[in-house]
């Protein structure tokens, strides 16, 4: 069980690392759901299943849904390939 | 009586098995082709088979009680929800595709609007 | 049910197991060229995390984990619709202001 806790924590720093290189914000926000994702199987193990239930209603729902919509309203939802156009 | 439990567990543990070995079919399949819209036949194969008899050997395990039917009721929503997601990721891919002919040959009535639009 | 105690140690390898497919699934996010192939693979994620959290729903023998499992499975599939919806009609915005400068441009000549 430890092994599985340290493949976690590990899978995090990656997580947390590869959001702040990636050049495009979308791809930012689909990894911060992975983070979320991952964060509230730790809380389960951590023998909190009521934060683990909000950690997946609000990180992987609300916030990550928030953000694609405030990327419409910022128009900034470019590929990288758009953007030398 | 034990031997029930035997049988139970050892089924159990088989299907959540061949579950886990359709994951990893699923995951050998994303990572060895190159095109998304082939990549993504592996991934859907995993949403609907992979967690399905995952789920099933997890039901048996857990014998017959409340959770049974919570887990029943979470295959039941994916097997409705995956193909729908896996359609729409499909059309996504299309649309914001320009360069599309390269990656795989369109059929012949897009081909003719595409060279007159 | 003292079966699943006594051979925790499957469980433990399975889940080992579905923790390293889950970082392969991670990497295969942070390399796909197009939104799609990152699409996808939070898809993946979100189901071999569903996985993970009924197995350890078992262990534990708490039914109540398998809430979470109810609510990754919509959320993944919320966040796919809503992506795809917002993103198409960014992108066809775009392609059709395209379009408009070009025709100007073509009346600009044709004058």
């Amino acid at each position: 069980m430890l092994i599985f806790e340290y493949i976690l924590l590990g899978f995090l720093v990656v997580c947390a690392i590869s959001v702040s290189f990636s050049k495009n914000l979308l791809n930012s926000i689909l990894i911060f759901m992975s983070y979320s994702l991952v964060m509230s199987i730790i809380w389960i193990l951590l023998e909190s299943p009521d934060l683990a239930i909000t950690e997946a209603a609000v990180g992987a729902g609300v916030t990550s849904l928030l953000f694609f919509v405030t990327l419409k309203k910022i128009h900034a939802m470019r590929e990288e390939g758009e953007e030398d156009e | 009586m034990r031997l029930i439990e035997w049988a139970q567990f050892i089924v159990g543990t088989g299907l959540l098995i061949t579950g886990l070995g359709i994951f990893f079919i699923q995951l050998l399949g994303v990572f060895k082709f190159k095109y998304i819209l082939n990549r993504m036949h592996a991934a859907a194969m995993g949403d609907t088979l992979g967690i399905g008899i995952s789920l099933v050997g997890l039901m048996i395990l857990t014998g017959f009680n409340f959770t049974t039917l919570k887990m029943g009721l979470i295959i039941v929503f994916l097997w409705l929800a995956s193909p729908v997601s896996s359609h729409l990721i499909a059309r996504l891919e299309v649309t914001t595709n320009e360069h599309l002919k390269e990656f795989c040959e369109l059929p012949e009535d897009t081909k003719e609007e595409e060279e007159q639009c | 049910m003292e079966l699943v105690q006594r051979f925790e140690w499957i469980f433990h390898i399975i889940l080992i197991i579905l923790a390293l497919m889950l970082v392969l699934c991670l990497i295969r996010a942070i390399i796909g060229p197009r939104i799609a192939d990152r699409l996808v693979s939070v898809n993946m994620m979100g189901t071999m995390v569903m996985v993970i959290i009924s197995i350890l729903a078992l262990i534990m023998d708490e039914g109540y984990l398998l809430d979470i499992c109810l609510i990754y499975a919509m959320i993944s599939f919320l966040a796919v619709v809503v992506l795809t919806r917002v993103y198409t009609g960014v992108y066809l915005e775009a392609k059709q202001k395209k379009e408009k400068q070009k025709r100007e441009v073509q009346k600009d000549e044709t004058h």
